[in-house]
């Protein structure tokens, strides 16, 4: 590992569980990363990692005052967080709610399950394929990444890229232009063939 | 000049008298009017006929034709012309001023028939087996001759009717493969005028009114996403889509615009559902916009199938059903954000009135039949009934009554049509042996002055009947309670039933013991202090 006394931005963002073989726990997480495509464990400890630091700080709120200027502010600034990236509904706003939250709720809300729940892929693997190979739109932007949190008011707006390979609008893909390419040959040098002939 | 005239006679008349006159005329006229436009069109075995619409005197509807045997009936789209299918080889069309009728084709073996949206031309498919035979031709009504045949090998959903035209005919389309032709709508024997050359082209909609954008849809293929594409309609506007919109998991899709044509909602449907939630297959609604600031799903806040999307008579909002049942019902407005949620129930189709300001949620097909009937501009709910075994559901053109007819080929008993007033009340309702078509005579919403001025003539209306019959007639007034079904009685087996008494006797005692002591003092004293002033008051009587 690297010797982070050096690096200032750096930090883990997984936790390996306690009891290696236990066979519920692995039972479960094998589950949800079958159906939710993902690549490998870790990025499932991710997501229990995120869930739990966010867990503790809720629960860390609800024990000061309700009157308590900390507890309003960054209650507040938590909540909003959890409206805006679609993990809470608008009527659940307190902070109670926040301690019920689930991995499921996380997982729903990456970018690699929106596009297969949108529509716009055959199947959650074939959402992944599709996001690294860069055809799928958040707005403008081109996103890359399957596990980006689609905000709320951005679901809306996920899509084909434009320049994607897969739309009539965008350039041929590597093998169809290379097949292109051989057709126009052969179409030249038969001619080439005739004229010599 | 004319009202210095008018006004010394009806001075002389007393101020009732007066009103009674100005209401009289008030409801003549109103009468006149809806008299004429009002027409409803019914098709049993043996014929159709047509009826004058609500309000009916005397509880009957009068017949303004007398029956005609046919096989079909259609009116076209602005209600100028009605088609009438005789046998198997005969086409009539009729006038819909007078219903007389104008001309009649003679088309052997004619399997489908339409007329065009101003009643100009008549497109009719025959059964052909080479290519030789044109088997679609397209007529023209006035003149009777035929200006344009071709050869299509098989009639199916969506490529039926072949030649699509816009709502004011001034654009003609057709779909071959790979393109989409244009058509001279006042040349049609120049032929094809452009092509819109769309690879792969399933199925396609030109927007109704008016008739400026195409959509067309392309299916998945190899490896690319199903795709809804807007183009434009004009000669050099060809090249690019105006807006787009691409998308997996789907095999057939529902394109509606709005009038106006600034939008488009694309329900996309596929047989499997990938997300192994539904037996039935899911679908997904998008929306796309002619100047491309939308493109994309529409959000709705429930999982499962959308079950009806309709525009509203302005174009400028629409409402969705949705969900597995008890679906939601939401309204949006045109950049599609959501201004009011209608809650949730047994439904799956909505129904916008003409005129505005009104709507019906009802529940037909598998469902029961319930119908709610809304106020969306106050955002209130106005009624609900029941309407059992409908087929068909529509709001009459002036927006004033709501019909749902039983019609035979889904259903053999109980055919029948029933009208209710904009807020749910039963009206009329009549019962028919068979009964395979009955619907309103199209006319323009534009015709009819709006709403809140019609209801307040039936207002009137009644205040004259009243003053100078003394007894309306019982179909005219509004029946005072919604129908609803009476909840049947629970059922108790026979041993139960004396069961069922003893419990009543127990619990009829029981009250009194659990009364507390307290209560029971309580109880005492407030009876003597009664009787006291009873006794007092008998007293002073004497």
């Amino acid at each position: 590992m690297v010797h982070v006394s050096f690096y200032r931005n750096y930090g883990k963002t997984f936790k390996k569980p306690r009891r290696p073989y236990e066979k519920e726990r692995l039972d479960a997480e094998l589950r949800l990363v079958g159906s939710f495509g993902l690549r490998c464990k870790r990025e499932l400890w991710r997501v229990q990692y995120a869930l739990s630091r966010i867990r503790n700080a809720a629960r860390d709120l609800l024990t000061l005052d309700e009157k308590d200027p900390r507890r309003i502010f960054e209650g507040q600034a938590l909540l909003r967080r959890m409206f805006r990236y679609g993990l809470l509904e608008a009527t659940q706003n307190k902070l109670d709610y926040v301690l019920a939250l689930t991995v499921e709720s996380f997982l729903e809300r990456r970018l690699q399950t929106v596009v297969f729940k949108a529509g716009l892929a055959k199947s959650i693997h074939h959402a992944r394929v599709l996001i690294k190979q860069r055809h799928i739109r958040v707005g403008r932007q081109i996103v890359n990444i399957p596990s980006f949190l689609v905000r709320v008011d951005a679901q809306n707006h996920v899509g084909v890229s434009l320049t994607s390979s897969l739309t009539q609008t965008g350039r041929p893909g590597r093998v169809k232009r290379k097949a292109q390419k051989a057709a126009a040959k052969k179409s030249a040098g038969g001619a080439d063939e005739d004229d010599e002939d | 000049m004319a009202s210095e005239d008018a006004s010394p006679s009806l001075d002389i008349l007393g101020a009732r008298s007066r009103f009674l006159v100005e209401s009289s005329v008030h409801f003549l006229f109103h009468f006149l009017i809806l008299f004429i436009f009002l027409l409803l069109s019914v098709r049993e075995p043996e014929g159709f006929f047509v009826w004058n619409g609500p309000p009916f005197s005397n509880g009957q509807p009068i017949v303004k034709l007398e029956r005609v045997p046919c096989t079909n009936v259609r009116f076209s789209e602005d209600g100028s012309r009605l088609m009438v299918m005789k046998s198997d080889s005969v086409i009539s069309i009729y006038d819909c001023d007078n219903f007389k009728e104008i001309r009649s084709f003679q088309v052997p073996n004619v399997a489908a028939a339409d007329l065009s949206p101003c009643g100009t031309y008549i497109q009719t498919f025959q059964k052909s087996s080479t290519p030789q035979e044109k088997n679609v031709i397209l007529w023209k009504t006035e003149t009777g001759e035929a200006v344009y045949q071709l050869f299509q090998k098989n009639m199916t959903k969506t490529t039926w009717p072949s030649i699509r035209f816009s709502s004011d005919e001034a654009v003609a389309c057709r779909m071959a493969t790979n393109e989409i032709q244009f058509f001279d709508t006042t040349d049609f024997p120049k032929g094809i005028l452009y092509r819109l050359r769309v690879p792969g082209v399933a199925a396609f909609e030109v927007s109704k009114a008016p008739g400026s954008h195409v959509a067309v849809f392309v299916p998945e293929s190899k490896g690319s996403p199903a795709s809804v594409q807007i183009y434009a309609c004009g000669k050099d506007l060809q090249s690019q889509p105006l807006a787009r919109r691409s998308f997996f998991r789907c095999s057939t899709v529902q394109l509606n615009w709005n009038r106006g044509s600034t939008g488009l909602l694309a329900v996309a449907q596929s047989d499997v559902d990938k997300t192994n939630q539904s037996y039935y297959g899911e679908s997904k609604l998008n929306y796309l916009t002619t100047d491309g600031t939308h493109e994309g799903l529409v959000p709705l806040r429930k999982e499962g199938p959308v079950h009806d999307v309709q525009w509203s008579y302005s174009g400028s909002e629409f409402a969705v059903v949705y969900g597995f049942m008890p679906a939601s019902a939401t309204i949006f407005n045109k950049k599609c954000r959501p201004i009011l949620e209608l809650g949730s129930g047994p439904y799956n189709t909505v129904r916008w009135n003409p005129k505005g300001k009104f709507l019906c949620l009802a529940g037909f097909g598998n469902l029961p039949g319930d119908m709610a009937f809304w106020d969306y501009v106050d955002g209130k709910q106005l009624g609900t009934t029941r309407a059992e075994c409908s087929v068909t559901s529509e709001w009459s053109p002036d927006g004033r009554y709501f019909m749902t007819a039983t019609t035979a080929p889904r259903l053999q008993i109980d055919n029948g049509i029933k009208i209710f007033h904009h807020n749910g009340s039963l009206f009329f309702k009549k019962m028919f042996d068979k009964l395979f078509q009955a619907e309103w005579k199209p006319v323009s919403p534009d015709k009819f002055g709006d709403i809140s001025e019609l209801i307040k003539s039936v207002g009137s209306l009644k205040v004259a009947e009243t003053k100078s019959q003394g007894s309306g007639s019982a179909s005219r007034k509004a029946a005072p309670s919604n129908p609803t079904a009476t909840k049947p009685a629970a059922y108790r087996p026979p041993h139960a039933k004396q069961a069922a008494a003893i419990q009543a006797e127990l619990l009829g005692e029981s009250p009194t013991p659990e009364m507390s002591k307290n209560a029971l003092r309580n109880k005492k004293k407030r009876e003597k202090q009664k009787e006291k002033k009873a006794a007092e008051a008998a007293a002073a009587g004497i």
